[in-house]
This record gives C-alpha cells, structure tokens and sequence, in this order.
C-alpha cells in the first residue's frame, strides 16, 4: 500500500483503448461507472418486473427511489414533472452509485474526479439552459434581469445574475467533488496513521483504537454524506430545470 | 512527558504521507488534474449515462410507475368497494331498525286491543255471573223462607193439637181447636219476640 494519500484518486487502465488520436481506455473508473450502471439498471428493471402488489425488499428499494425522486421533481416542475424525471432520475443515480460504491474498501470513486461531476454539471446547466430556449425562445435572458428591478440598476444586476448563472456549474462540480475528495482523503489519512502506528509499533494501544473507532464513525458520515450529496445534486438539477421552464 | 512525546511522534508518523502527497512526488500532485484521462473518463462517462438514461426513461420508470399506478388503483377500488358495501349495510340495517319499530308498534296495538276486548269481556261476564248469583241467591232466600213459613205453619198445627191433648189429658179441660190456635199463636209470638 502506498502511503501518498493521493493515489487512490490515480486512474489506472485497465484495456488501453483509442479512439483516434483519443485515449479512451477503459481504467478501473470506466469499469465503475460501467458497474453502477449496470447496478442502476438491474436493479429498477428485474427488481419490478413481477409488479408485485405487495412489494419484496428489492422492488421496495427500487420504489422508494422512484417515489422520492418523483416527489422531489413533482415539487418543483408540477406538470412538467414527468418529462424531466427520467433525466433527474439518472442524474440522482449516476452520482449516487459513484458516491455509494466508492466507500467499497479500494473501490474507486469516480465522483471524486472533478472532470465527471463538471461534465455532469455542464449537461445539467446546458440541458437547463437548452430547454429555456426553446421553450422561451430569447426571452430567456429575461432570467437575468429579475421583473420589478428599476431599469437604473441594470447595468448592476445583470452582470451579477449572469455570473451567478454561469457559477452554478462551477458550484456544482466542485461541491460534489470535494466532498468525495475531502472524505475519502481524511479516511485513508485516519486509515494510514494507524497503520504506520502500528508498524512502526510506537502507537499506544489505546490511542490506536480510538483513532480507528475515528475513522469508523468518519465512515458513517460518509455514507451520509454520499447519500446527501447525490440528492442535492438531483434538487439542484430541479431547481435548475425550473429556471429554463418557468423563468422565476 | 513520554507519553505525550509517544503522540507526538504518532501523529508525525501519519501525517508524513499527506505532506508527500501534496509536496507532490513526480507524478504530478493531485491525479484529478490529470488532464490525459479526461477522454477517457467523459466517454465511458457518456456511455453509461445513455446507458442508464435509455433504460430508465423506456422500461424501468414506466414499470415502476405502472406497479405504484396498479397499487393505488387496486387500493382504491377496494376502498370504494368497502365504502358501498358499508353503505348497503347502513341501508339494510335502516330497513330493519323501520320494520322492527313497526312490528313493536303494530304489536303494541295488538296486545293494547286485546287488553281491552279481554277487560270487556270479563267485565260484560262478571257482571252477567254476579246478577245471576244475584237472582239465584234471591231464589233461595225466597225457597228458605217459604220453607220456613211451612215449617212454622205446620209447627203451628202440631203444636196446636199437642196444646189441646196436654190441657184435656192434664187439666181435664176441653180446650177448643179455636182457642189452643189462639194460645199458641201467642206463645209463639212471645217465643219469637
């Protein structure tokens, strides 16, 4: 085990793969990705394909992730819900199995890689935005100049509304990813130092088991906190989505 | 002292692989800024996005949904179906508590009829048996004191003639059947005075 903190992070391939002068190889983050979806899959696809009236713990899982992703989007885009809610609906998924499944002992977390959640970010701010053209067509930049603020103020407001538009991505990306970077680093710091205590056999014994019951506890949190951040990213896209269909 | 240089030391210890991770060791610090794995990691990315977006939005949601549909419809239907059946029995039992309340009212009539043609008819029969006692009991007062009047009368002719025989037999006296009638009408009324 190597000590950098850091490596759990590093992308490592699996098959090298190239699409023209591309390097699209399939490394152990492709290979998770590829897993949670193929997880997401199985299980809202087999877990309710006897549609059963009273519900087993498989397809109750599956139902409760409907239900409380379906409310969420309901809340904020009413009628609309249901055209949005298979794209929030994989949003929620795609993060949440990255967050989930990287708190796997020496699973990879590939939403810890600020280029996934910043593509991710860039679809949902992107699809948002799409979606505010064309239902609104250039009356969409009304969104940056709110109804009711005196025209002096103008030259004041649009650019702050702008750069607030155009920072949801950035906030979006980067919450998400320095949560999985932040958690998974203090972890494998925690997870280290009793390591090297124990080696190097310096550590008190006592000192040793609380430093480690730390850590169990920081890994409580963190399965909390993969759960809360995939749904903040699925109420963000909401929110977001409400912009482009509503305009405020 | 030791001991807090014992924690010291630790805390070093562990703290030595984030101070080589950030000091960076050649393979250039933080591997997220790794910009040649960015192809890679946005196409499979990509794929599993389509991937899981295709299946959700054309066969899983919809099933879903289809069970939570069924569920509710199912519930509801079996709701409604409790609320009609329950409003049935509220009309049966109506109906009931009516025709019990008539039938206690038609019975009530009834045994009230009844009392009353019973009453009169035992009253119409008392008083028929008690002036037929009546007129028997008169009836035999009557057939008493004629009976006694007999039995005086002819007590009175006994008596008469034993008057007679006693007055010749013991007094020698010729008593006429006038007198000793006499006599013993007196005595009699005396006796009975």
């Amino acid at each position: 085990m190597s000590d950098n903190i850091l490596e759990q992070f590093a992308i490592k391939p699996i098959v090298p793969l190239h699409l023209g002068s591309l390097d699209i190889s399939f490394t152990q983050a492709s290979a998770f990705m590829l897993f949670g979806a193929a997880l997401t899959i199985t299980l809202m696809t087999l877990s309710v394909r006897r549609k059963a009236l009273i519900p087993g713990r498989w397809q109750n899982l599956s139902e409760i992730l409907y239900e409380s992703i379906f409310g969420l989007t309901k809340e904020y885009l009413n009628d609309e819900a249901w055209k949005y809610f298979p794209f929030v609906f994989t949003v929620f998924m795609i993060v949440l199995m990255g967050n989930v499944l990287g708190l796997i002992p020496f699973a990879y977390t590939y939403t810890s890689q600020i280029i996934v959640t910043g593509a991710l970010a860039a679809l949902i701010v992107g699809f948002a935005t799409l979606v505010g053209f064309i239902r609104h067509g250039l009356h969409f930049f009304s969104l940056f100049f709110p109804k009711g603020t005196p025209l002096v103020m103008a030259p004041f407001i649009i650019p702050v509304e702008i750069i607030s538009y155009l920072s949801r991505p950035v906030s979006l990306a980067i919450r998400l990813c320095l949560n999985m970077v932040m958690g998974h680093m203090l972890m494998r710091l925690i997870g280290g130092f009793c390591v090297t205590m124990i080696a190097l056999g310096i550590g008190l014994k006592l000192f040793t088991a609380v430093t480690f019951s730390v850590n169990t506890l920081l890994m409580a949190l963190e399965c909390l906190v993969a759960l809360i951040q995939a749904h903040v990213f699925a109420v963000l896209t909401c929110v977001y989505l409400k912009d482009g269909v509503e305009l405020h | 002292m030791k001991r807090t240089s014992f924690i010291a030391l630790s805390a070093t210890a562990g703290l030595l692989p984030a101070a080589q991770a950030f000091a960076g060791d050649g393979a250039g610090g933080l591997p997220q800024m790794d910009v040649a794995t960015f192809p890679s990691q946005l196409f499979w990315l990509g794929v599993s996005f389509v991937l899981v977006y295709a299946v959700m939005a054309n066969v899983s949601l919809p099933r879903v949904r289809e069970t939570l549909d069924g569920r509710r419809s199912r519930k509801d239907g079996h709701l409604d179906q409790a609320g009609r059946t329950n409003e049935e029995a509220e009309k049966v039992k109506k109906a009931y508590e009516k025709s019990l309340a008539e039938a206690q009212k038609k019975a009530a009539a009834a045994m009230a009829a009844a009392a009353r043609d019973a009453g009169a008819k035992a009253a119409q029969e008392q008083s028929a048996f008690a002036e037929s006692a009546r007129k028997r009991l008169a009836d035999a007062e009557r057939n008493i004191a004629k009976a006694k009047t007999e039995a005086l009368g002819s007590m009175a002719s006994i008596a008469t003639d034993i008057a007679a025989d006693i007055a010749r037999k013991v007094a020698n006296m010729d008593v006429s059947a006038a007198d000793a009638k006499l006599a013993v009408e007196t005595a009699m009324k005396e006796g009975e005075a």
